[in-house]
């Protein structure tokens, strides 16, 4: 046990880090990277303006201004953004390959230079993530970035060998992600915008069509992504850790393993792993297949859960049929849908973003990429207002009961106490439960902000600046899995000043050895001061 | 001795007397004094002379050439800024000031009523108030003594501490204090 804090003797406390490059100020924000291995971009990325992007290291604590987003519409009320690890950049590998290297033959969008991808920024972690879907070896792992050729098709090393030659045509993906940018205002070409981190790549004409026509007031952007996994799992193995290890990495992956497959269905264990859920509790979530040796060409396959009976033995029907059937030994695991929600603008519109490099459909209904929908999610009851947030749970595990549930993401709704969850796997476009009961309910005001931190503690706490002016007591804690708000440890240095709405929180993991804590950074009310915190119990 | 002086006609003596028109007046040396006294009226002496002026019955004096616009000239060679004229009312006090009654003109009021206020406004703000503050406000350089402040609410700006950069001195003590509250958890 590293942690040897003593509950009640020992007390907790924000330290402070070196002050951001600008002060907070209206509609500024804070996102990072929700990954818990050491793969996670080392970054909190902060977006200052229209025209400013900075970034915090958070392994060397220090800033630094990245480059200019230039986002148009109008920087102010309603600006957000987010960071999404997966599918930034996609495509298919050259011949020439060994265990050790690949020769990308999809160009990258810019050339990258020599070895730049070996190296994340972090001050000697490991570089980008590479990871390889083959469908001749009916395998997919991922390899730290060791080396690699400058320009756009690079050859990359990789530190530590695949266990099968990557064949010509293979998938690649770069799991380094990409920070999204909302501006606000009348929307226009590039008031949405994505920077891909591994090519320093800045989006251009991302679609705004199906946001609303003009973004004001407050703005929330929830992430659901497949390398965001509860706490005791590692990206790529999703909600629930199985039994085999198809990829032996320096971080192994788990994969549950499939005992049956049809044309548009896949059946899950009889015993242990997804042998437990309940039915549809992982509906809208997606299957991806991991390995399969047996019919290799099914590898990769993304597909999001229609529906599911319960276990053992759970039966999953996809929206869309497999392309090519996975066998009845297909390695699997259940993920997020790589799919962002968005709350914005005082409405009850859940605006939903596929931001990966094919549709998503659920059955029912489809998301082109770069495509929004007002309607994949049902609209909420009530409109958001100014403080409103959400408060995913996916990194909880739920008890035997399945009372609380991955699927389970809750918006704090703004200028009120009230509590609003959509829970994604309720319907086929999702159930809205208003005004839940919730143990410590505090008014969320203007200037309220919060992160979610499901790296430790259960992944269950969700944390919060509700703010007060002047008040020494403005650090609140949401369990996310029993429901229940704590103020938490105060920041020595005191927040003032007139309410500006803005996200001035982030969380991230901090690894040491096979122990995870939770991390949280708070950039001061209207002031460049940040402090972090350190979270022990 | 009596009073009355006999006449002796004859040669040797003469007495003053003054022709006029063939007939002689005769001349008198007036002396003043009471009963038993007689001084030569002179300079040093003085006749006394009853004109009936007094307070009641002032003498008239008419100055038809002093006007307001033509005053009548005053030197008063002794009276300088140093050596002022020096005014003595008596009756004038704190509890009975001076009646001033004269002010009729109203732009005259207006002007003195300005006065008054500014007047007023200074004494209730002298330089280095700050109205906002409603505190008096200034640079102060203590050459010497002990300083001694009941409250400071807000300290801002306050780069220095003995010297040491403040910014350095917090978050340095942030730091230990971090360093033995959380870091020393975790082992």
């Amino acid at each position: 046990m590293a942690n040897n804090f003593k509950k009640v003797i020992d007390r907790l406390m924000w330290a402070q880090v070196a002050p951001a490059p600008n002060a907070s100020a209206a509609a500024t924000s804070l996102t990072s990277d929700l990954r818990s291995g050491v793969s996670r971009n080392p970054f909190v990325y902060s977006l200052v303006s229209a025209t400013v992007l900075n970034r915090f290291n958070f392994v060397t604590k220090s800033w630094n201004f990245v480059q200019s987003p230039a986002l148009a519409g109008t920087f102010g009320a309603g600006s957000a953004m987010a960071f999404a690890p997966s599918l930034g950049l996609v495509g298919t590998i050259a011949a020439g390959s060994t265990t050790i290297k690949v020769t990308l033959s999809t160009a990258l969008p810019t050339a990258v230079g020599l070895n730049m991808l070996a190296n994340r920024g972090g001050s000697g972690e490991y570089g980008f993530k590479l990871r390889i879907i083959d469908t001749v070896a009916g395998k997919t792992e991922e390899r730290y970035i060791d080396a690699n050729t400058a320009g756009t098709t690079p050859t990359i090393h990789v530190i530590s060998p695949f266990t099968f030659t990557p064949s010509t045509g293979a998938r690649y993906e770069i799991i380094a992600g990409r920070v999204f940018m909302l501006s606000a205002g009348v929307m226009a070409s590039n008031a949405w915008r994505s920077l891909e981190i591994a090519s320093n790549t800045l989006s251009t004409g991302l679609s705004i069509t199906g946001l609303p026509a003009t973004v004001g007031t407050d703005s929330s952007i929830m992430v659901l992504d497949e390398q965001y996994v509860p706490y005791d799992c590692t990206p790529g193995e999703g909600m629930i850790k199985g039994a085999f290890v198809y990829d032996t990495g320096l971080e192994p992956r788990s994969a549950l393993t499939a005992t049956a497959s049809g044309a548009s269905t896949l059946t899950g264990q009889a015993i242990l792993g997804d042998a437990v859920v309940a039915a549809n509790e992982f509906r809208n979530f997606q299957i991806r297949i991991v390995q399969d040796t047996v019919t290799p060409a099914a590898v990769g396959q993304r597909r999001v859960i229609a529906s599911h009976t319960a276990g053992p033995s759970p039966v999953y029907t996809t929206g869309t049929a497999w392309a090519t059937q996975p066998s009845a030994l297909a390695k699997y695991v259940i993920e997020l849908p790589n799919l962002m929600l968005v709350r914005s603008t005082a409405t009850t519109t859940v605006y939903t973003y596929n931001y990966g490099d094919a549709a998503i459909n659920n059955g029912t209904n489809n998301i082109l990429t770069n495509a929004w929908s007002t309607t994949y999610f049902g609209a909420a009851t009530v409109a958001n207002a100014s403080g409103g947030m959400w408060a995913p749970s996916w990194g909880i595990q739920p008890g035997v009961a399945r009372n609380a549930r991955q699927s389970f993401c809750y918006f704090f709704r703004g200028a009120s106490a009230t509590l609003d969850v959509l829970d994604i796997a309720g319907s086929i476009t999702g159930t809205w439960t208003a005004a839940v009961v919730y143990d410590g309910a505090v008014t969320l005001t203007v200037g309220t902000c919060g992160a979610y931190a499901p790296f430790e503690n259960e992944g269950r706490m969700f944390y919060m600046n509700v703010y007060v002016a002047s008040a020494v007591n403005q650090i609140y804690r949401f369990d996310v899995q029993n429901r229940a708000l704590s103020p938490f440890t105060p920041t020595d240095f005191l927040q003032a000043g007139t309410a500006a709405l803005g996200q001035r929180m982030a969380a991230y993991c901090a690894n040491d050895g096979t122990d995870t804590y939770d991390v949280i950074l708070l950039q001061s009310h209207l002031s460049a001061v940040a402090q972090e915190m350190v979270v022990l119990v | 001795m009596a009073d009355n002086v006999g006449y002796t006609p004859g040669t040797g003596a003469l007495v003053a007397a003054d022709e006029i028109a063939g007939v002689l007046h005769q001349r008198i040396k007036i002396g003043v004094g009471a009963d038993g006294v007689a001084v030569d009226v002179s300079s040093e002496n003085p006749m006394p002379v009853d004109i009936g002026i007094d307070a009641l019955n002032p003498l008239p004096v008419t100055l038809p050439d002093v006007t307001a616009l033509n005053p009548l000239p005053v030197t008063m060679p002794d009276v300088t800024a140093l050596n002022p004229l020096p005014v003595s009312l008596p009756d004038i006090t704190a509890i009975n000031p001076l009646a001033v009654s004269d002010v009729t003109n109203a732009e005259a009021q207006q002007s003195m009523i300005l006065l008054l206020t500014r007047m007023l406004n200074y004494l209730n703000a002298p330089q280095g108030y700050d109205k906002s503050l409603q505190r008096q406000r200034g640079t102060v350089i203590v050459e010497s003594g002990t300083v001694t402040v009941s409250t400071i609410n807000t300290v801002t700006n306050q780069a220095n501490i003995g010297g040491i950069q403040g910014q350095i001195l917090v978050n340095g003590g942030n730091m230990a204090a971090w360093q033995a509250a959380v870091r020393n958890r975790i082992t």
